[in-house]
């Protein structure tokens, strides 16, 4: 007997469990099938040493937009606000970015008396352009060829937004599109330690360093949903990412959807230029009108869909698609808690390694030619001391996220070289938290390669398509396929790899799924 | 009153002499002052070295726009283009890779490194045409500012949403890519073979301080199809006699039109009253009084040096003051006994007559770019070079020759600062990279002259010897071009106007800032 | 490596014995490669062989893939406009192949070697073009181009004087059939294809031994009226023929500046080139759209009108004055006095007597028999001669498929 469903969304992460609540709920019969045994995506929770657990990918969960809560009628689980957000060490004194805008300026008088009284002002400005980004993200991307009433009236509501920013912002935000990050940064900063931090923090995942053009709006699309002055950290919650799941899959059970975990979508069934089925790795086809894939546009377009029925131009420019991951994980099983200088309570938020412009941009150089950076950015967090289910009582988990560490290496390969990115971020970390390693008793260490066989992130690429102008907004994943619908009928694309992207969490399944609902 | 006029143009450089030729055209009594003993500003031919002439700064000649050409009547005035034939891109591995005049021999070649790239040549061509007709309507107007609500600025958007929508989707997404990206990765999504992307790379980088893998630097690569489209000459081209014939003819042609132009008059005040230029003071301390006063001088001179402060809005001085300049390109100029023999394309040949560059793949360029990033010259550089000598024979004596070398990265902040010694060690950075490609040419070198930002500072008076008057990239670009709100060529000052490379559509031997203030200050009278 | 300048267009694999025949020096450029526009002064024996004895054309500037591999019939397939999967082995098919707008980006031959080798002949690269379209399947695609020298043996005699040369007769080979063969001790594959609209077959050699081939087949032909054929003699073939050219008759959409310039097959009025009993392909929706709508424009014969054309002359005093070659420009057509189209290629046929051109018609103007005029130039002026439509090809002989 085969299964007939309206909708087959593919993929259990954030944005595929909202898209197939939506569906459900406007009246669809929808399954929801995961090739990994648990649900989650990039939010899962990993074993990586007996009794020690991470969530190597999710170390905060973006920004939840109302909307999507509103839809899918989830209720947020409950949230904490670590302070200090971010503790920048390696040069001097540690400088603290607090959630206070005053404590941070307060803070940064050590450093420099010029940033701190400018702060509050940059503070204000970087929140007004990451305002005007969440707009545009809160709907389908705007086209050129717009044509309907609700593409006139979503214009005319990103026209009032953009009149809202007043002219000094307006211009700002036109002129840090391209911009370089670096400039933006020292068009209102001039100490290291500060420019350093947010320049880690705005090439995060990204194959660019602060110099590189168009840098900025990455740093803009991070702090989208973070309060002002907050950067680096937008929602963390006291259970982890698992319990936005967890609020998430109750919400699609509600709503009636069939959620199957272990199934493995292989390929599209197409009739006569439509999509009428999916098979699964099990053989088993499953009859539906139309398929929500939260996979890579690569995956979804190319692999589960035989190529023959794309125009081979556009086959090219998703083969075009930028992922180039440049992160990888370290997870640390600890027998304790290192200590930290003093700043005990920066155990609670991230420990940035990260000291100059200069020292991010010349770890990016390394990738440039195919190399891991000898002295990499290291983000290190103790998940563990929040939410203690994470390790045996009385141990801890470190995580370590490190950049850059390019996908494809130049010279040798990654079993040789995965010892040697936990040894320098180790080391980088233990220059300046002397003790740390320790306390270290194992360790598991996710390169690129390794994100991309155990989270399905192509080339390890944690944005599932790097952010960048020519790959955001109407570009993404590529044009002619930006607003969910792709050339082929009844195939919809949703997560991080189409608009808004990565850290939007939920709002891509949110968008597909009004593109995909049956008119 | 001997100095009264009608309108006063600080700097005789291309721009400077464009607008007073159209202010004179126009019937108002203009004169030019320029600091220097002659005309040209970045644009001028020099002889050095006695019997040897050279095009000492820009040296090349693509993007001059031709309705100037013939509003100015510039051959008749003594300009006259010729084509650069060819260029070759020598290989460290003793191959090469060419582009010549003829499309046949063109594929050929590239067929030779890639038959996937032979095909793709064409259609990126076309591409490339496109793309250029579509951003000429942007070049040729007086930039609308986005963040007004002045009926003339929503009319320019308006005309510019209209424009944008006709190009369709297709043309547009390809505009936007073009606009965005580095210009490595978006040859990348066209071609294989390293030295093809790295040479038209190349043309991306120029005057800028970025690398090719920065986003930004793609849409540069337009610059070479530009000229194309406008049907005045093939790509680029050289001027005989060198660039400061150019400058020549333009200034023949203000001259006829009844222009005064005074050089060693450097300027160095203006004079406001009221928020009204009245006139401009000289170093001498010679005055000239003229309602309107024009600047040809960048953005940093034209309103940080030649005015008060206090006579400018804050916001523009802030928009000023972090104006990006960042001079990352040099000059080594050469006299020479013969000419360089190339180890990939042994004696002397056609390919002479075109251009050599030195950029045998992107990550060569790349690593220029990281010298430079960390404040020191590119110990292996991107060069450009020409034989002026071979195209237009009057550059040497009988028998001898110039070299023209445009050498990329050598940063105006170098760590230390600029020496003596050290220009000398750039000088030797060039010529020994450029010997490993063609070993006699040590030996052939009679004269050299080295030009690192600094000396192009000081003697141009570009700011940080930046050859656009500031970075060409998209943040400082169009309504941006110097500030918002002051890109229409006007300042806040009533009567003062800036027409340099500055100001929108900026640099190059273009001249279109200069003829676009001149519409705007006559629309204004 | 190091190399020299390269002053010279490429030279094809016959070129050592062509290169002496072009008694005026009548070279032009064919895909990048030197050829003979006419060996003789003029090309009006050469043309006569076609239609009378037989000519041999050099016609190795075609571009020529091999494709190979398992998905070598799908690739092809998803590509073209004709069902190859139901080629059989030894088949040769003529078609067109769209971009996904149904516009004809080139048209051109495949030849099914063997059940997964198969060889593409087109007028522009598609090297590119084929990889574009290889994504996902598993074949292997090699340029021949150069490798691969080829001659046209078009005319009534050119079976007599194949047979005559070649080990293995070719009296059973059938129209657009293709067969391994021997000339000379050299393994050639010969076609009954052609771009004449006569007998005729088409040689592919190997470069290396392509001088063997040729002198062997010149050898043969001596007693039959062989003659060496120029770009001349095949354009007035061709046009008799009603055979489209590319970069004459259309562009490649893959090359058209703007939309206007795209042809699709059934502008083209390469209908049965088109099918649709296929899966999917490039262009099938946008083609399957317009067959339903019905085409714009139409690919027609024009036939111009003796009298009116001979009266405008004479009304010069000039006796009416044919161009010498067969020309490629665009000429206008009106009917009632508004343009309708245009021809885009013409000559005289000297074999008809009549003064033809192939032109491309708006609906409904394109309907056989209508009545039209075109735009010539007679004694500097500007005028118009009357014409009609007429059927293609404008010429047909049985012995073409027999």
């Amino acid at each position: 007997m085969t299964r007939v469903f309206d909708s087959i969304v593919i993929g259990g992460g954030v944005d595929g469990l909202v898209a197939a609540t939506v569906l459900a709920r406007s009246g669809s019969t929808v399954l929801l099938v995961e090739a990994q045994p648990e649900l989650g995506g990039t939010f899962r929770e990993i074993e990586f040493a007996t009794g020690f657990r991470a969530a190597p990918l999710a170390p905060e969960l973006g920004h939840v937009d109302p909307r999507v809560l509103e839809a899918t009628g989830a209720v947020l689980p409950v949230a904490m606000t670590p302070d200090p957000v971010v503790v920048s060490i390696g040069q001097g004194e540690p400088l603290l970015l607090r959630r206070s805008i005053a404590a941070t300026a307060a803070g940064l008088a050590r450093h420099s008396a010029k940033d701190a009284a400018a702060w509050p002002a940059f503070s204000a400005r970087m929140h007004a352009l990451a305002g005007f980004l969440a707009e545009l993200y809160r709907a389908a991307p705007i086209q050129l060829e717009a044509t309907g009433l609700d593409d006139y009236l979503l214009l005319a509501r990103l026209g009032r937004k953009f009149r809202g920013l007043g002219r000094s912002n307006m211009v700002e935000l036109l002129r840090a599109l391209p911009m370089p990050l670096a400039d933006l940064l020292d068009d209102s900063l001039e100490s290291e330690p500060l420019k350093g931090m947010l320049a880690a923090i705005g090439v995060a995942d990204l194959c660019q360093g602060p110099a590189s053009g168009g840098t900025a709006i990455n740093f803009l699309h991070r702090h989208v949903g973070a309060a002002p002055g907050v950067f680096g950290d937008r929602l963390r919650l006291q259970s982890g990412g698992g319990a936005l799941i967890k609020a998430l899959v109750d919400r699609a059970r509600a709503a009636g959807v069939t959620i199957e975990s272990g199934a493995t979508a292989r390929k599209l069934q197409v009739t006569d230029d439509r999509v009428t089925g999916l098979q699964l790795a099990s053989g088993e086809e499953i009859r539906c009108r139309s398929v929500i894939s939260s996979l890579d546009p690569h995956a979804s377009l190319l692999e589960l869909l035989d190529p023959v029925h794309l125009d081979p131009e556009f086959i090219a420019r998703v083969r075009n698609i930028r992922y180039r991951g440049v992160t990888s994980i370290v997870l640390l099983a600890l027998d304790g808690l290192p200590a930290i200088r003093g700043h005990e309570a920066a155990r609670t938020g991230t420990i940035l390694i990260a000291p100059s412009m200069r020292y991010v941009e010349r770890a990016y150089d390394a990738s440039k030619y195919g190399r891991v950076s000898e002295e990499p950015v290291v983000e290190l967090r103790f998940p563990s001391v929040l939410q203690s289910n994470l390790a045996p009582a009385g141990r801890h988990i470190a995580t370590l996220r490190v950049q850059y560490t390019p996908y494809r290496l130049r010279e040798g390969d990654w079993d040789a070289t995965r010892d040697a990115v936990a040894e320098r971020a180790i080391a980088a970390v233990e220059r300046h938290v002397p003790g740390f390693s320790e306390h270290i008793r194992h360790r598991a260490v996710l390169t690129p390669p390794d994100l991309e066989a155990r989270f399905g992130l192509r080339e390890g690429a944690v944005s599932r398509g790097e952010l960048a102008l020519d790959q955001m907004l109407f570009m993404r994943p590529v044009a002619g396929a930006s607003r969910y619908a792709t050339p082929m009928t009844g195939l919809f694309l949703c997560g991080a790899g189409t608009h808004p992207g990565h850290g939007m969490t939920g709002l891509s399944g949110l968008h597909a799924a009004h593109a995909a609902r049956p008119r | 009153m001997g100095n009264q006029y009608d309108a006063i143009v600080i700097g005789g450089g291309h721009n400077g002499l464009v607008n007073a030729a159209y202010l004179a055209r126009a019937g108002r009594k203009v004169v030019v002052l320029e600091r220097r003993h002659l005309l040209g500003g970045a644009a001028v031919s020099e002889q050095i070295f006695p019997g040897y002439t050279f095009s000492v700064y820009s040296y090349v000649v693509s993007l001059l726009r031709p309705e100037i050409i013939r509003d100015l009547e510039l051959p008749r005035h003594g300009m006259q283009i010729l084509p650069l034939e060819s260029s070759v891109t020598p290989l460290p591995d003793g191959d090469y890779f060419a582009a010549w005049n003829d499309s046949d021999l063109t594929r050929r070649e590239l067929y030779r490194h890639s038959a996937m790239d032979a095909d793709a040549y064409v259609e990126f061509g076309r591409l490339m045409h496109h793309m250029a007709r579509s951003v000429k309507p942007f070049l040729g107007m007086i930039p609308p500012d986005p963040t007004s609500l002045a009926p003339g600025d929503l009319m320019g958007l308006l005309k510019l949403g209209g424009h944008l929508r006709s190009l369709g989707a297709e043309r547009f997404h390809a505009l936007y890519k073009l606009m965005t990206m580095s210009s490595a990765d978006y040859l990348d999504e066209w071609f294989e073979f390293g030295a093809l992307k790295a040479t038209k790379s190349a043309s991306g980088i120029i005057g800028t301080f970025m690398g090719p893998r920065s986003p930004g630097s793609a849409y540069v690569l337009l610059h070479h199809y530009m000229g194309e489209i406008d049907g005045a000459f093939r790509a680029w081209g050289f001027c005989k006699g060198g660039n400061g014939t150019i400058s020549n003819a333009i200034a023949a042609a203000a001259r006829a039109a009844g222009a005064t132009l005074r050089t060693e008059a450097a300027v160095k005040q203006v004079l406001v009253r009221h928020g009204r230029t009245t006139g401009v003071v000289l170093e001498s301390g010679e005055e000239f009084q003229a309602p309107i006063v024009v600047s040809g001088l960048d953005a940093r001179r034209t309103y940080l040096d030649l005015v008060e402060s206090r006579e400018l809005p804050d916001e523009l001085l802030e928009q000023v003051r972090r104006f990006r300049f960042r001079g990352s390109s040099g000059k080594v100029n050469l006299a020479l006994s013969e000419l360089p023999d190339f180890t990939c394309m042994p004696g002397v040949g056609a390919h002479h007559r075109g251009a050599f560059s030195i950029s045998p793949s992107v990550e060569y360029l790349e690593r220029a770019y990281d010298d430079a990033k960390y404040g020191e010259f590119s110990r292996r550089p991107y060069m450009d070079i020409v034989f002026p000598s071979m195209i237009d024979p009057d550059m040497a004596p009988p028998g001898k020759h110039v070299a023209s070398i445009f050498v990329q990265y050598v940063p105006y902040q170098i760590n230390g600062g600029w020496t003596d010694a050290k220009r000398e060690a750039f000088g030797d950075a060039v010529i020994d990279t450029l010997a490993e490609y063609a070993p006699n040419l040590k030996s052939a070198i009679l004269h050299r002259q080295v030009l690192t930002p600094a000396d192009i500072e000081k003697t141009t008076g570009l700011s940080e010897g930046n050859i656009f008057q500031g970075e060409l990239a998209l943040q400082q670009l169009f309504f941006l071009r110097p500030a918002a709100r002051w890109a229409s060529y006007r300042t806040p000052i009533r009567g003062y106007y800036q027409c340099g490379s500055s100001t929108h559509p900026g640099g190059g031997v273009m001249g279109a800032p200069g003829r676009l203030a001149a519409q705007r200050i006559l629309a204004d009278a | 490596m190091p190399g020299r300048v390269p002053h010279n267009l490429k030279t094809t694999p016959f070129h050592a014995r062509t290169a002496p025949l072009i008694q005026g020096q009548t070279w032009r450029r064919w895909s990048g490669y030197a050829v003979a526009s006419a060996y003789d002064w003029t090309h009006d024996r050469e043309y006569s062989s076609i239609r009378n004895a037989a000519a041999l054309f050099d016609v190795s500037p075609l571009h020529k893939y091999r494709i190979t591999g398992r998905d070598a019939a799908r690739l092809l397939d998803r590509m073209v406009t004709r069902n190859v999967l139901k080629a059989q082995v030894g088949q040769v098919q003529y078609t067109t192949w769209c971009d996904a707008q149904g516009k004809v980006i080139d048209d051109g031959t495949i030849s099914r070697l063997k059940e997964n080798e198969f060889r593409l002949s087109s007028a522009e690269p598609n090297f590119r073009w084929l990889h574009l379209n290889a994504f996902g399947l598993e074949v292997a695609i090699e340029d021949i181009s150069d490798s691969l020298g080829a001659l046209a043996l078009q005319g009534p005699l050119s079976r007599t004087v194949l047979n005559e040369a070649a080990d293995q007769p070719v009296d059973a080979l059938k129209y657009f059939r293709v067969m391994d063969n021997r000339i000379a001790g050299v393994d050639i594959q010969v076609s009954r294809t052609g771009y004449t609209g006569d007998l005729g077959y088409e040689l592919w050699i190997p470069a290396a031994q392509a001088l063997e081939v040729w002198d062997a087949l010149t050898a043969a032909g001596r007693n039959y009226g062989l003659a060496p054929d120029g770009i001349w003699a095949l354009d007035v073939a061709r046009i008799e023929a009603g055979l489209v050219m590319l970069d004459v008759d259309y562009h490649s959409s893959h090359r058209a500046m703007i939309e206007p310039q795209k042809s699709s097959p059934f502008e083209l009025s390469l209908d049965w080139t088109v099918t649709f009993d296929k899966g999917p392909y490039n262009g099938r929706k946008a083609l399957a759209a317009e067959k339903a709508r019905g085409p714009l424009w139409r690919f027609v014969g024009v036939e111009i009108d003796w009298d009116s054309f001979e009266s405008l002359h004479v009304a010069h005093d000039l006796a009416p004055a044919l161009p010498s070659v067969p020309w490629r420009s665009s000429i206008p057509l009106y009917r009632e006095g508004r343009q309708v189209g245009y021809a885009s290629s013409g000559c005289w046929s000297p074999l008809l007597k009549k003064y033809l051109a192939l032109a491309h018609l708006q609906a409904p103007h394109f309907a056989t028999g209508t009545q039209l005029e075109i735009e010539i130039t007679v004694e500097h002026q500007r005028r118009r001669a009357h014409a009609r439509v007429s059927r293609l090809p404008f010429y047909d002989p049985p012995r073409k498929k027999a």
